[in-house]
């Protein structure tokens, strides 16, 4: 075979690198399909000129399901090992959440399309371009329309030239969810058909009605890092975060107080909110004030605090605090909880941060995402109509969101796409949409293709392939150039998508240079073009504000029990769902894996008679769901919650779970672009089967954690333990006189004498102790690891565990062993629940401790080893001899934090899961004992390294995986010997305490900083 | 205590015929419990196969219960393994008559127990092909081992304990392996003739021997107090709530000789009756050894109360917590078969018509023997599954694997006991002799007994 791919050129090839042999990968010739297929991939055996092996090379890029943030994607041996964040980028900043991070776990997924098809049968790759030149001739100049993600830039460029050039067709968008209601909004308001960059940077106080910024809505990274920043103590003085939600989601749980409302009302309130604000507004004209006071004539506080449920001195004081606020942002709802009163509620929202002066510095038009890339879910309506009709002659698809899965069921869009005359998808990954086509013709990841994304104005990330593709294959955007070629001559100069993608590129932003090749090679080395605008303009009230924009807001729904559906942050609109590190990831609010569950609250769950796991049915918009029940004390009763990204079909069969929350929806898209989905009244009905949740911890056993936190004393003395520790803003030296006001916060262990943590000597004083005779104080020179954790800024997402099984090799164990509680994280969060009665109410909050191993000092594990498989060592960590390990697991039954881990079984790793493990790491077997090491094999680099140079390791040199994911900050790590570094003024911050120390003495190197809470009296 | 005279209702010249009637060859009965014990243990061996192949997962076991029915199974056959040597070598030295009748197979029974619960450790490791790591052996690589750990301290403290059980018992046998040995023919004779070590009654023989068997009983002595409390320290030396504690060792010796002398009891008492040697193992007997039991029985009670004290006196939330939770948490079902059958229970040997009614005793010493294992279950499970941290803790239920290697290593104990009650003489022909009445000189019978001895 004249082409054939000689593996010794393949696996030569594939460690190539540098950017020229990652733009080799499009210039395969398409010939010859059949070769190279099922060609297993071999380790890297022949040595490449110049290649270091093992050596880890990273490509900046992105990929269109990762939010827009910016990528760096480590390589090893010329495959991709590790999606780690762009430091430079704007928007993450080095911070990744943990479904950005399972992108990896797509590129190796066993569900990638390995050959074409055709009607379901495997064709060989000539067959499948003869079937395609067939079509396209066949039907030139009929309506040949394409379906696609929310491309834009380049990309759109050429699927809108392709779709016009072949006929009458056209191009539709989609994305189950986008953030078009701002656009509709904004030009209500400002007369600007854009969606705002959304900027909480400097900002002092923070109020979301319902926007869980911090889980997933939005610019997630930035908002996080924004909001840590707003948090941190200055001089004793820092910003506060309200949550107004109908259920307590993570962001919730973060926030400094949550106002649980009633669902379906946050419009009700914003516009409350809005006369309330704009009265006497300063960043207002006269004129302006005018106008908005006629459109919120009728509201009133006292009756929109009735309608929501929270107390109008509660409201009272808040608007009182915004007022007062230096640059306060307030945030929307949810989409999915307002229904058609979406673009109300934003136009509010909008008003509201005009009244407070964030137009501009916090909701920016200049680095806006324009109306063009504004995507609107009328289009997709719009497509199944003309499906439908009939009209469409060809459809092509391209792989990446699935309308299939996430469109109601009422628009039922199966049907209407196989009336389509003839249907191709360009996809990776088999999905549900994939499914429907006739021709499938395989593409390529995005980790192995060219792209471009571009969210805002400003800000246009390139993507590039890492590696080479994982199978002989040309991407959707090379067969679209070439069928123009042939079709359209003459349209389209390039031969490739990589030179048009490059050609387009320096159309837009190189006109003018002169190294048109150094600049390319910088911006791919870069990421793209980072330039977004730092703020905007404060924009008048010029848009089109007529007297009705509020006409048909009111609470939704008559009283009882409402049903709301929010978008997972961990298997987003269902593209997560087939990933293993997503599924085993618990919902950081109700430790759940593996399934879909209806979250209700404890006490109405109880006294119905339910257990956990116990299935209820409901009904819902038309359609029949049933579901398992988990009951939660921190969902109000009233509100039952569930979340989107479940019950895929067609998949890899261990990931074909649950219950899809798309199928709930009516398929009616509200005034802001968006399918409208709002609090549905349900009445829930046992059905007597039962699904057994596999959750991290014993719900309802260990939630009654109570800490000694401010103001309350009323704990229960069997649950007390001081894992997390709360501290008044008022009891912080400068601040008071340091212990009014507050509980209990020292130790709780009375009689004994409290080992001193702030002591300098903290580690000196060792010889003293028996246990450790010949640890002297030089015992750790130069280096102490340690971390520091700050629980103010933790909120529990979860991407540092993530971020830790993709690091260290941590194997995903299935539902069943998570069951068992033999999930492999070495680093968990910790939820506990603590219990306040107020006057009329117990108020539940949610705290999150990250827990991995605490590289105790005087660690319980090491004693007890009888073949001294773990040991501390000259860096103060406890080490952990995998290979020396008998597996008596005494060491974990000895360990107080319970971060050890066994290996149960010799846990099984996919196929192609295997070339995605870290070399670095040694991937263990049944029978041993495993924990974390503050990622050991990445100082070891940096120390060599640091012994070359003739210098000891700086401060900050090296990350740890979950530090460097982490988008607020509250991981830090360093050299505790080393007094400048920030690890050790950390671990002397008068937050700073050690878990249980002061209980076990184990001298733990890792310290937290308590949670800082506000005294009584705040919103 | 001096033999009662009235106890003694058998004849000097009846001794050797009854007793090595036990050695005749079996019937079918015996075949039949053979073959259901090597059956069970056959099971035990696969499940432990099974085990082995696929990883610790197939037991119940999780995080953060990491140790479960295998550790309890070892300390419980530890605890089994202790009554013969107190009653071989404690009660020898201290001249307890009672003790003849029942010393040797109470011995049996000890050494069969040590060889079961040395098995645990292995069955319990995950890497059970590398569990030679444990024992300090020099080595190019210098990998050495923790001396450290208690666990390390548990493999010397087994070792030193089976060994010396194990010769001690040897040594006992000798005079009456030599009365086989004159009786056997064929292999059994060499095989006798080997262990009986030229044993010819002499004088001179009797006086060494019986010094040795003294100085041998010294060893054994301190040997019973510390191998439990070694075991003890498994737990007591780390720092989980409900383990760590210095109470540990007495009460775990304590408990061990309370259900050692159980298990004893509730192999003899069927044995006596099966082997017709009511004449030999008396009422009496089983009155002394039920007294044992209860003051056993009354100092484990004492330090559980003691362990509840001290939780509440040291005003240790996770310690007040641990205990609170075993009476009234979800592991309140071991507590309470561990407390019923070891406390409650008891009560009832205070009867003197209960400890010489030997159906009821029966009944109660298995009581005790449920009650012990379920004490270390409780101990080590409800501990592990509520350590300090609430949001891991745990929930452990045993898996078929763990039940099915149980069941194996009753039936391991029992094959050897059974396999003992064939080959040697399970009551020692000269000590019962010691206590009868000796032949009158001129009498018939005498010379015959004489000679037999």
């Amino acid at each position: 075979m004249a082409n054939k791919i000689n593996r010794r050129d393949f696996l030569g090839l594939m460690g190539l690198g540098g950017v020229g042999a990652a733009t080799l990968s499009c210039d395969l010739s398409p010939t010859d399909y059949e070769e190279g297929f099922d060609e297993k991939w071999k380790p890297w055996v022949d040595p490449i000129a110049g290649e270091v092996p093992y050596v880890p090379r990273y490509y900046a890029t992105t990929t269109s399901e990762s939010n827009g943030v910016g990528l760096w994607i480590k390589t090893i041996n010329g495959r991709a090992v590790k999606t780690e964040g762009n430091p430079e980028h704007p928007i993450n900043r080095g911070s990744l959440s943990a479904r950005q991070q399972s992108v990896m776990q797509g590129l190796y997924s066993p569900d990638r399309i390995r050959k074409p098809l055709y009607k379901g049968k495997p064709i060989t790759r000539a067959r499948a371009a003869e079937i395609l030149t067939e079509q396209m001739n066949a039907n030139k100049g009929k309506n040949i329309s394409a379906l696609t993600g929310p491309i834009g830039g380049s990309l759109a460029d050429l699927w809108t030239t392709f779709v016009s050039q072949m006929g009458s067709g056209s191009l539709v968008r989609y994305e189950a969810f986008h953030s078009g209601e701002w656009a509709g909004a904004s030009n209500k308001v400002f007369g600007q058909n854009a969606v705002p960059y959304i900027n909480l940077a400097g900002t002092d106080m923070i109020l979301s009605l319902g926007a869980r910024f911090l889980d997933d809505w939005g610019d997630g990274n930035a908002h996080e890092r924004n909001w840590a920043k707003m948090k941190e103590l200055d001089h004793g003085k820092r910003g506060r975060h309200v949550q107004v939600e109908p259920r307590t989601s993570v962001t919730g749980a973060a926030a400094d107080s949550l106002l649980l409302c009633k669902p379906g009302t946050e419009t009700v309130l914003a516009l409350a909110l809005l006369k309330e604000l704009a009265a006497g507004s300063s960043a207002l004209t006269a004129e302006e004030q005018s106008t908005v006071a006629g459109l919120v004539a009728s509201a009133s506080l006292d009756d929109a605090a009735k309608t929501c449920g929270i107390k109008v001195a509660k409201l009272r004081t808040l608007i009182d605090e915004l007022k007062h606020a230096k640059s306060p942002v307030v945030l929307p709802a949810e989409t999915t909880v307002l229904g058609h009163q979406s673009q109300a509620h934003h136009i509010a929202v909008l008003l509201i941060n005009k009244c407070l002066g964030g137009i501009g510095k916090h909701f920016n038009y200049s680095a806006a995402k324009p109306a063009k890339d504004v995507i609107s879910h009328r289009d997709i309506v719009d497509l199944v109509t003309q499906l439908n009709n009939g009209a469409v002659d060809v459809l092509i698809l391209r792989g990446g969101p699935n309308p299939a899965y996430s469109l109601s069921p009422k628009l039922k869009f199966k049907d209407a796409v196989g009336k389509a005359g003839f249907k191709i998808a360009f996809a990776d990954t088999m999905d549900e949409t994939v499914a429907l086509a006739d021709l499938v013709i395989p593409n390529l990841h995005d980790l192995e293709a060219w792209g471009e994304v571009n969210p805002y104005a400003g800000l246009d990330m390139l993507q590039q392939p890492v590696m080479r593709p994982r199978w002989d294959m040309m991407q959707a955007e090379d067969h679209l150039i070439q069928i123009l070629a042939q079709a359209a001559p003459g349209i389209v100069a390039q031969e490739n998508y990589r030179e048009y993608l490059k050609a387009s590129w320096f159309g837009r932003f190189a006109s003018g240079s002169a190294d048109q090749e150094a600049f390319w090679r910088y911006s791919l080395k870069k990421g793209g073009r980072f330039e977004m605008a730092e703020s905007g303009e404060n924009l008048p009230l010029s848009g089109d504000l007529g007297g009705d924009v509020f006409a048909n807001v009111q609470p939704m729904g008559s009283k009882g029990t409402k049903l709301i559906v929010l978008s997972s942050a961990r298997h987003g609109d269902g593209q997560a769902a087939p990933r293993g590190w997503m599924q085993e990831l618990p919902d950081p609010m109700n430790g759940v894996t593996w399934d879909s569950f209806l979250e209700v609250n404890r006490t109405y769950g109880t006294s119905a008679g339910w257990q956990i796991g116990d299935e209820v049915s409901f009904s819902v918009n038309g359609v029949e769901v049933t579901l398992p029940v988990m009951l939660s004390d921190t969902c109000p009763d009233g509100v039952v919650y569930f979340e989107t990204g479940m019950g895929r079909e067609g998949i890899d069969e261990r990931y074909c779970r649950g219950v899809n929350a798309f199928s709930m929806f009516t398929g009616e898209v509200n005034d802001g672009g968006r399918f409208a989905f709002e609090p549905a009244n349900v009445t829930l009905n046992k059905t007597g089967g039962r699904t057994k949740l596999a959750t991290l911890h014993i719900p309802g056993l260990g939630d009654q954690l109570n800490t000694p936190l401010t103001g309350t004393d009323k704990t229960d003395s069997r649950f007390t333990r001081d894992l997390f520790q709360t501290v008044g803003i008022s009891e912080l030296s400068g601040h008071g006189d340091g212990h009014h006001g507050g509980g209990h916060h020292g130790p709780l262990n009375k009689k004994v004498a409290f080992p001193e943590h702030q002591d300098k000597n903290f580690y000196y004083d060792r010889s003293e102790d028996p246990l450790v005779v010949g640890r002297s104080e030089t015992f750790y020179d130069p280096y102490k690891w340690e971390m520091a954790i700050d629980l103010d800024k933790c909120t529990g997402c979860g991407s540092c565990v993530t971020a830790c099984y993709a690091e260290n090799n941590l194997p995903v164990v299935g539902k069943d062993q998570v069951a068992k509680g033999r999930e492999m994280a070495w680093l968990r969060i910790n939820r506990y629940l603590s219990y306040t009665e107020e006057e009329d109410h117990t108020e539940v909050k949610a705290y999150f401790l990250p827990m991995m191993c605490q590289q105790c000092g005087n660690a319980p594990c090491e004693s007890v080893c009888p073949s001294l498989a773990t040991y501390h060592n000259k860096e103060g960590l406890n080490a952990m001899v995998y290979n020396r390990c008998v597996g008596t697991r005494y060491c974990a039954n000895n360990c107080s934090y319970k971060v050890r881990r066994f290996n149960w079984f010799t846990f099984d790793w996919d196929e192609d899961a295997k070339w995605y493990t870290n070399p670095d790491v040694t991937v263990r077997h049944k029978g041993v004992m495993e924990k974390c090491t503050f990622c050991v094999h990445r100082f070891r680099d940096a120390r060599n390294k640091a012994k070359d140079e003739g210098r000891e390791i700086r401060d900050g040199e090296v990350q740890t995986a979950c530090q460097q994911v982490c988008a607020t900050g509250a991981i830090s790590f360093g050299n505790y010997m080393d007094e400048s570094s920030e690890v050790h003024h950390l671990a002397h911050d008068q937050r700073a305490y050690r878990a249980l120390d002061s209980h076990l003495y184990t001298k733990p190197g890792v310290s937290y900083l308590k949670r800082t809470v506000f005294d009584k009296g705040h919103a | 205590m001096d033999v009662k005279q009235h106890e003694i209702n058998f004849r000097y010249d009846e001794i050797t015929k009854d007793i090595l009637r036990t050695l005749e060859k079996p019937g079918l009965p015996y075949w039949i419990m053979i073959a259901l014990i090597m059956g069970g243990l056959a099971f035990g061996i696969v499940a432990w196969m099974y085990q082995i192949k696929e990883g610790m997962g197939v037991a119940g076991l999780n995080h953060p219960v990491g140790w479960g029915v295998y550790i309890t199974d070892f300390v419980f056959w530890v605890g089994i393994g202790h009554a013969g040597t107190l009653i071989s070598a404690i009660l020898f030295l201290f001249r307890a008559k009672w003790r003849n009748a029942i010393f040797r197979s109470a011995e049996a029974m000890t050494i069969f127990a040590v060889l079961t619960a040395a098995l645990f450790p292995l069955i319990h490791v995950g890497r059970v092909w590398v569990a030679w790591w444990l024992i300090p052996y020099p080595n190019q690589r210098e990998l050495w081992v923790n001396f450290r750990s208690p666990l390390l301290w548990d493999v010397f403290a087994i070792n030193t304990y089976f060994s010396v059980s194990a010769i001690f018992f040897c040594i006992g046998l000798i005079p009456d392996v030599a009365a086989i040995r004159d009786k056997a023919r064929g292999m059994r004779k060499t095989i006798y003739t080997f262990m009986s070590l030229g044993f010819d009654n002499s004088n001179h023989q009797w006086r060494h021997y019986m010094a040795g068997y003294g100085f041998f009983a010294a060893l054994a002595t301190p040997l019973v107090l510390s191998v439990h409390s070694v075991v003890s320290w498994d737990f007591a030396v780390s720092i989980v709530p409900g383990w760590h504690s210095t109470l540990f060792a007495p009460y775990f010796v304590a408990g061990a000789v309370f259900s050692g002398m159980a298990m004893v009891m509730t192999i003899l008492i069927p044995f006596r009756s099966i082997f017709k040697l009511e004449k030999y193992l008396t009422t009496w007997h089983f009155d002394m050894m039920s007294r044992l039991v209860m003051l056993t029985g009354s100092i484990v009670t004492y330090s559980y109360l003691t362990e509840y004290f001290i939780a509440w006196y040291s005003d240790d939330p996770f310690e007040m917590f641990i205990f609170y939770e075993r009476a009234f948490g979800k592991y309140q079902l071991p507590f309470m078969l561990m407390f019923g059958c070891n406390c409650v229970i008891p009560l009832l040997l205070w009867f003197r018509g209960i400890r010489t009614n030997l159906k009821a005793l029966w009944v109660i010493t298995i009581f005790v023997n449920i009650g012990m294992w379920f004490e270390r279950f409780n101990i080590i499970v409800s501990s592990l599954a509520q350590e300090f941290d609430p949001y891991s803790w745990g929930w452990y239920v045993p898996s078929w694997v763990e039940m099915g290697i149980t069941l194996g290593s009753f039936c391991w104990f029992f094959m050897w006991f059974f396999l003992f009650i064939k080959f040697f003489p399970s009551l020692a022909l000269t000590e019962m002799k010691e206590i009868a009445d000796p032949p009158h000189s001129g009498k018939g019978h005498s010379a015959h007994g004489k000679e037999a001895a």
